[in-house]
């Protein structure tokens, strides 16, 4: 059995490429705007990763949605990252787009759902039925247009109640590219703000030069996966704790069970 | 000095060599002199001269005693204690020793001759030995690799072990045996070959039937079929017998669609895990949410189960995968196509209204078209699709009877000549409806067509009712109501072509009451008899002597007119301050006032002209069409 692991793992030579490749986990854009301030995958992550108990678990899967105002670039974002092109003219996204991203985290293969949902007012209905179940909410702003920062709460807001579990969230101004320095200062001042109000990490990035792209999903890869496989630890390790409690408690519980059955029994016995 | 003399006296020399002589180390001349010693025993002249005799004698004496001895020796005499052959008995036994020699060699020479067969047989058998061990090599060389090892062997015939990739192994070296005979072919060892082949083609057979069974039996209980390598590699195998692929992938779709269609239940009644996300069932009450939510995750669940699909499929290089994962896809959506109908169908009432309808017939359209690229021609597309018709149908069922209802409310045109409430009732429910199908581009007939089904009866009707007032209250009362729809349908996309028909139908009742306006204008100011008398000169007679046309009834026409300049609406009909919509209330003043401006135009020459003789015609018409053209505007 242990030569046919071995064997599967010599097969699973087709590894996601260099830049999807994550061995430590990369840092927020700004110190002082994550709620996520861990330096580095939680110890039962890294050391279920070394051991490999999961790779028998099959392929880990987390879902991303991306949100924001009409035309602050979320497909753009997406575009960029997912096919390296950036697309000068505007196309509206239809109710919802959809990209899959391959990474190698700590050498396990995980698989990044992207959902890019439609911003307009009408495709809105259709959008929100995908706010289910994600694992990391992505709210973009456009940081030349402070009206669709305004709107962001909202947004989120939206996501977070189709989800009765808080997903990780991000606040990400796009059209980096667009402001001068001293503008763009301004708009962080505000941004980070808002990020604080909204429990969100800050990001800014420009689609049309590449700037913070590939990092910026590569944090949501490998924070998504830390949340997800510390969770998968915790249930295994649940599961164990059950089995050895049963076997413990049997001689105590047992008894009492038993005794209440029989009480039951005569309950039952004096109904009738 | 010494030296000197040595070599002056050769004398010297001698004697230095004799001195140098070292008699002492010569053992020879010590025995000598010793032998020499016993010679004599005293010293004396005498015995000094005889010597030499003495010597010779001595030496002849021993020759003698050696011939004596040598004669012995050839007479056979017995010597001492020695037995010595006689030389002649050593001759004659030499002989002998050669005559037994030469009989052995011909002896020797005749065994010889004997055993040269043998040797050559030797040879013979030496060469056929080594060509045998030869052979040898070559067969073993020959089994080893077009036989399979008994190990392997029971690896690829004995079911009730689980497979390794020591059985991939062996089942590619059994096809590479297979596919190597051909070669063997060619070199021609026909039965040899076939029956290997034979051999090799029922390993093949075995193992596949092994390797079938087991896969069949892995893809029954799989969660994720890219954590199992050995999977991928056992379908690759399989490719080689089409109907045993085909099954194995029907197994796995079968297994796959029962998750599918039961996860899909679980997400609607009871979530996710922990209640995360929460039962898609809890909106039901919320049409267009519910059938949102459920068709969402479908098309959610479609990327998974097509990764699923790949990873299983991944090893197959001899078809074309894509079609396979389709159809696969096809049969695992195949699950959920029940309950969804059952939801749709639950959903779909006319109850709900026409607006929520055509929302849902937009809804549905859209993951038809969404659903259908990943999972062409599946009974989930036909469900799909089943439900779109009837959810469509409903819809214009349902708008046909909101329409008719709403129809048979209508009133007839109030005072004012506004657009009765039912008709605003009826374009609310044409704006609710239109705008709810707007979440997904619809199709220009589909609009036409709805457009079409609300607005025909209504324009029918309006036409109607319209029919019973006068003719001008009439004009207006469809301008109002024609005006009240095209504003309401023009925030609308694909509705054009409607649009120019309702801008024509306005056209012709603006005309109608811009005829109607200048018309009375004309006869409110005086003008009727001044045009008509206009259009008829030409006779000869002077203008300013024809009655109606002199100076002094021009007059009172002006007069008219400078009031009407003072104020332009006064003039106006009463149905045209009833219009709602200003621009065609200016339109209608403008074309008026225009007909009015062309007469005073035709006076103003006329007055002007000299051949009319008006006398002093500039006190007569002191504004030139172009100063009333100017204050009219």
């Amino acid at each position: 059995m242990r030569q046919s692991r071995s064997a599967t793992l010599k097969m699973m030579v087709d590894r996601a490429p260099n830049d999807r490749q994550i061995n430590k986990l990369p840092p927020p854009y700004l110190k002082s705007s994550t709620p996520y301030a861990g330096s580095d995958f939680r110890p039962e992550v890294k050391s279920a990763c070394i051991s490999n108990r999961l790779v028998s678990a099959g392929l880990k899967i987390s879902k991303v949605i991306i949100l924001g105002n009409v035309a602050v670039g979320k497909s753009c974002l997406v575009n960029r990252f997912c096919h390296s092109v950036f697309d000068q003219n505007y196309k509206a996204t239809i109710g919802v787009d959809f990209e899959v991203e391959r990474f190698d985290i700590l050498q396990v293969p995980f698989n990044l759902q992207i959902w890019d949902t439609a911003g307009q007012e009408r495709f809105k209905c259709i959008a929100s039925s995908y706010y289910r179940g994600a694992h990391a909410v992505v709210v973009a702003f456009d940081l030349t247009n402070l009206y669709s920062l305004s709107s962001c709460p909202a947004w989120l807001e939206d996501a977070l109640k189709a989800n009765t579990v808080r997903p990780l969230v991000f606040l990400v101004g796009t059209k980096r590219d667009l402001l001068s320095e001293a503008a763009y200062k301004h708009v962080e001042d505000q941004a980070t703000r808002m990020a604080r109000a909204l429990q969100a990490e800050y990001w800014c990035v420009s689609s049309k030069c590449g700037l913070n792209i590939d990092t910026f999903f590569q944090r949501i890869a490998a924070l998504t996966f830390n949340v997800s496989v510390s969770q998968e630890c915790r249930e295994i390790d649940s599961s164990k704790e059950i089995g050895n409690g049963l076997v413990t408690l049997k001689k105590t519980e047992n008894p009492i069970g038993g005794m209440e059955k029989r009480k039951r029994l005569k309950n039952d016995c004096c109904n009738s | 000095m010494e030296s000197t003399t040595d070599k002056a006296n050769p004398l010297a020399k001698k004697l230095a060599k004799i001195q140098d002589n070292q008699f002492e180390n010569d053992k020879d001349t010590l025995e000598a002199l010793k032998e020499l010693s016993t010679f004599f025993n005293e010293n004396s002249i005498r015995t000094r001269r005889n010597l030499r005799g003495e010597i010779e004698g001595r030496s002849l004496a021993i020759n003698q005693d050696i011939f004596k001895a040598f004669h012995q020796v050839k007479e056979g005499k017995n010597l001492n204690f020695f037995v010595i052959l006689s030389l002649d008995d050593v001759h004659s036994q030499v002989l002998f020793m050669n005559q037994s020699c030469k009989g052995m060699s011909s002896k020797l020479a005749a065994v010889k001759m004997r055993t040269h067969q043998l040797m050559s047989q030797m040879t013979s058998f030496q060469a056929t030995s080594n060509q045998l061990s030869m052979e040898q090599m070559v067969a073993s060389k020959m089994i080893e690799s077009f036989q399979l090892t008994p190990a392997e062997m029971t690896e690829l015939q004995s079911f009730d072990r689980a497979i390794t990739a020591e059985f991939f192994t062996a089942f590619r070296k059994s096809k590479h045996i297979h596919q190597q005979c051909k070669l063997l072919l060619q070199s021609g060892h026909q039965a040899t070959v076939f029956e290997i082949m034979e051999q090799m083609a029922s390993f093949q057979e075995t193992a596949l039937e092994r390797l079938y069974r087991w896969t069949q039996n892995q893809c029954r209980n799989i969660d994720s079929p890219d954590s199992n390598i050995l999977l991928t590699q056992a379908i690759s195998c399989l490719q080689d017998r089409p109907v045993l692929l085909k099954y194995v992938v029907d197994e796995y779709c079968t297994v796959r669609r029962g998750l599918v269609a039961r996860s899909f239940l679980d997400a609607l009644t009871v979530g996710g895990p922990h209640g995360t996300p929460r039962p898609i069932e809890l909106h039901a009450h919320d049409p267009a949410r519910y059938v949102g939510d459920m068709l969402a995750w479908l098309h959610q669940m479609t990327p998974t189960e097509k990764e699923n699909a790949q990873a299983l499929l991944k090893g197959c290089d001899k078809s074309d995968i894509t079609e396979l994962v389709k159809g696969a896809l096809a049969n695992i959506t195949e699950g959920v196509c029940r309950p969804l109908r059952l939801r749709l169908e639950q959903v779909i009432s006319p109850d709900i209204g026409p607006a929520v309808l055509h929302t849902l017939s937009g809804l549905i359209r859209f993951y038809l078209n969404t659903i259908g690229e990943v999972v062409p021609n599946s009974a989930l597309i036909e469900t799909l699709n089943d439900v779109f018709d009837q959810c469509h149908h409903t819809f214009l069922t349902s708008l046909e009877s909101h329409v008719q209802r709403l129809l048979e409310r209508i009133q007839p045109p109030s005072q004012d000549l506004s657009p009765s409430l039912g008709v605003n009732q009826l374009l609310n429910l044409l704006r609710d409806v239109l705008s709810g199908g707007h979440i997904v581009d619809a199709k220009p007939s589909d609009v036409s067509e709805v457009v079409s089904r609300v607005l025909d009866p209504l324009l029918h009707l309006i036409e109607d009712t319209a029919g019973r007032l006068p003719r001008v209250d009439q004009a207006a009362y469809t301008l109002n109501c024609v005006y009240q729809i095209h504003s309401s349908l023009s925030l609308y996309e694909h509705v054009e072509e409607r649009l120019e028909n309702l801008q024509g139908l306005m056209e012709n009742q603006l005309a109608l009451l811009s005829n109607e306006q200048a018309t009375s204008l004309i006869h409110s100011l005086g003008l009727g008899p001044v045009c008509a008398l206009l259009q008829n000169q030409g006779d000869g007679e002077l203008l300013s002597n024809i009655p109606g046309m002199d100076s002094s009834s021009l007059q009172s026409f002006l007069v008219k007119l400078d009031a009407l300049l003072g104020a332009p609406d006064a003039l106006q009909l009463a149905q045209w301050k009833l219009l709602i919509s200003g621009s065609h209330r200016k339109t209608i003043q403008r074309r008026a006032l225009d007909t009015v401006l062309s007469i005073y135009e035709q006076l103003y020459d006329a007055v002007h002209n000299p051949a009319n003789c008006y006398e002093n015609p500039s006190s007569i018409m002191p504004r030139t069409p172009q100063q009333v053209r100017d204050l009219l505007a």
